[in-house]
């Protein structure tokens, strides 16, 4: 299985949403989990201005909105079963 | 230290703050804001028809708290009713506005905990022994349907039941706020309700962060400054050292420095500009009075403490100013007719700021990044300014002992010795504070030097932060 890229946004909004709740669980993953994903930390998608809620994170492209940290271990875990 | 737990309270809040400022800059603000409970809690809640008229209630209040009002002023109004009265709350002359305390409890939100009481919980295996029925002095425990229970009329709240249960399954609810003040200074009303004895609170903002019902509030300044910026007139920003990391790991000073000019802010200081000036002043009276002890005047909440509830020792204040002050006494030298407004983790400094009539406006960390988001500012895509001269030290005030650290830095340079020998005690946390205090007036301790912060591990764990202390913390051991 290739490499996911996985996108943080940390721009100001996601932020005060509290994106930084998000990078904490990225902390918390086990290596093996950590070995499957590419992460990165991005600006500002710009989709948080339009109708998107706010904290915002993209698995190859694909946007998840109003994401808490139970939904992103979720989504990962997921996306590893997959 | 704090963990900085992202709780619905929180995000409820900073949504607010968010729209209302949205709204401002959008200038539909008049027409929009009776609406905007439902815009927050909307229909789709996901929690059914009664939760959603509740929680619109809720937020009908925190508005007024976001505007800066005086609740005991507006509480039977409407929002509608607040409308016409806007354009004089922004400008700041509205007699509604709030010039009197820091923390407030929300009468109608408190949800009256029932503090203190006993419980036999779902843990209780209805086992043989009954041991808590025997360690019981009041006979308080009966059997109710077969299966134990406390008779609250009779309990008189000794505890030992629950000592006695192998299991576990008697337990102490206790009131969060209550539990959280270090200062005695919350009290239960006739009707239930909880309230803030003035007299006794110190705005250190422990029950304001530990509420889970969000009952407990603060006055908000951030609109009326957003408004004296988008007036254009001429602002200055000030941000405390807790400032490090606060805006996320993309952020540096730097940037967060050039984001406020950004905004609008005519410049912006850090305060360790003010903390170099209080920690050299400071260890210049170490220098000057070597017999005395000094207690550290940069936490506005201790200080409040000792003046309030310790005033044998009020002499013992340290006769420098705070950091805040300093900066701001200095940027007015320069700026006579700018307003200053100070960003910081605090809710105890608009205490200060307003016994001291300076700063003009305190706002919190949270308060300024949703004015950011409002603005679509984004810190983490600018260069940066420069910074100002400051030391490492000054930075480290914002976490517990960094005051210390930083007098004993000037004692070092002040006396060109490599090392000085101070007697300094450390208080973290207010019931820290109030226990050292307690051994000073007793003569059991006798330090140069007692630091003292409100907020357990310092400001980095204040009651506006962004950040997990923790996490603020290991960036600010970098700066």
């Amino acid at each position: 299985m290739s490499k996911k890229l996985v996108e943080i946004c940390v721009g100001t909004t996601c932020h005060v949403m509290g994106a930084h709740a998000l990078s904490e669980i990225y902390d918390e993953l086990s290596d093996e989990m950590k070995s499957k994903f590419d992460f990165k930390y991005s600006l500002c998608f710009g989709d948080c201005h339009e109708k998107a809620k706010p904290p915002l994170i993209k698995v190859d492209g694909e946007l998840y909105q109003a994401v808490n940290p139970d939904m992103f271990r979720d989504i990962l875990e997921k996306i590893v079963k997959e | 230290m704090r963990k900085l737990v992202l709780n619905k309270v929180i995000t409820g809040r900073r949504r607010l703050y968010l729209e209302l400022a949205s709204m401002y800059l959008d200038g539909t603000i008049k027409d929009e804001i009776p609406k905007l409970p439902a815009k927050l809690i909307p229909e789709e809640h996901g929690e059914g028809r009664i939760r959603v008229f509740y929680e619109r209630e809720i937020m009908k209040e925190k508005i007024k708290y976001a505007l800066c009002l005086d609740h005991s002023k507006v509480k039977n109004l409407e929002l509608y009713e607040i409308k016409d009265e806007l354009d004089s709350i922004l400008d700041g002359d509205s007699e509604l506005i709030d010039r009197e305390k820091e923390i407030d409890i929300i009468d109608k939100v408190c949800n009256e905990c029932p503090g203190g009481r006993f419980y036999v919980t779902d843990l209780c295996r209805n086992c043989v022994a009954r041991s808590c029925m025997s360690s019981c002095p009041k006979n308080a425990i009966k059997l109710v349907g077969g299966k134990v229970s406390i008779d609250q009329n009779l309990c008189v709240k000794c505890g030992m039941c629950e000592k006695a249960c192998p299991y576990h399954a008697i337990m102490k609810l206790g009131t969060p706020c209550e539990l959280a003040c270090g200062a005695s200074a919350l009290q239960r009303k006739d009707e239930g309700t909880m309230s803030v004895k003035q007299d006794n609170c110190v705005s250190c903002g422990a029950c304001y962060v530990e509420c889970p019902f969000g009952a407990i509030e603060t006055p908000s300044q951030m609109m009326q400054v957003l408004h004296k910026i988008e007036s254009k007139e001429e602002v200055i920003a000030i941000f405390a050292p807790a400032a490090v990391a606060q805006f996320g790991r993309m952020v540096n000073m730097n940037q967060f420095k050039e984001a406020l000019v950004e905004f609008g802010f005519a410049s912006a200081v850090e305060v360790t500009v003010g903390a170099d000036i209080v920690a050299e002043k400071e260890a210049q009276h170490l220098l000057d009075h070597p017999d005395e002890t000094m207690l550290t005047s940069c936490c506005p909440s201790f200080v409040s403490h000792i003046r309030k509830n310790h005033e044998q020792l009020a002499d013992m204040i340290s006769p420098v100013a705070s950091p805040m002050i300093e900066t701001y006494l200095k940027i007015k030298e320069e700026n006579p007719n700018a307003k200053v407004v100070f960003i910081g983790p605090c809710i105890s400094k608009k205490k200060e700021a307003r016994e001291n009539t300076m700063p003009d406006y305190v706002i919190t960390f949270e308060e300024m990044a949703s004015l950011f988001a409002a603005k679509k500012i984004e810190p983490g895509e600018m260069k940066g300014f420069d910074l100002s001269d400051s030391t490492s030290e000054a930075w480290k005030f914002a976490s517990s002992g960094g005051v210390t650290n930083a007098v004993v830095h000037y004692l070092k340079e002040l006396t060109g010795k490599d090392t000085v020998q101070i007697n300094a005690e450390i208080a973290n946390g207010l019931k820290e504070c109030d226990s050292k205090l307690k051994e000073i007036k007793n003569k059991k301790i006798c330090p140069n030097v007692l630091e003292g912060m409100a907020c357990f591990g310092g400001c980095i764990s204040g009651p506006g932060v962004l950040i997990d202390p923790k996490i603020a913390n290991i960036s600010l051991k970098k700066m």
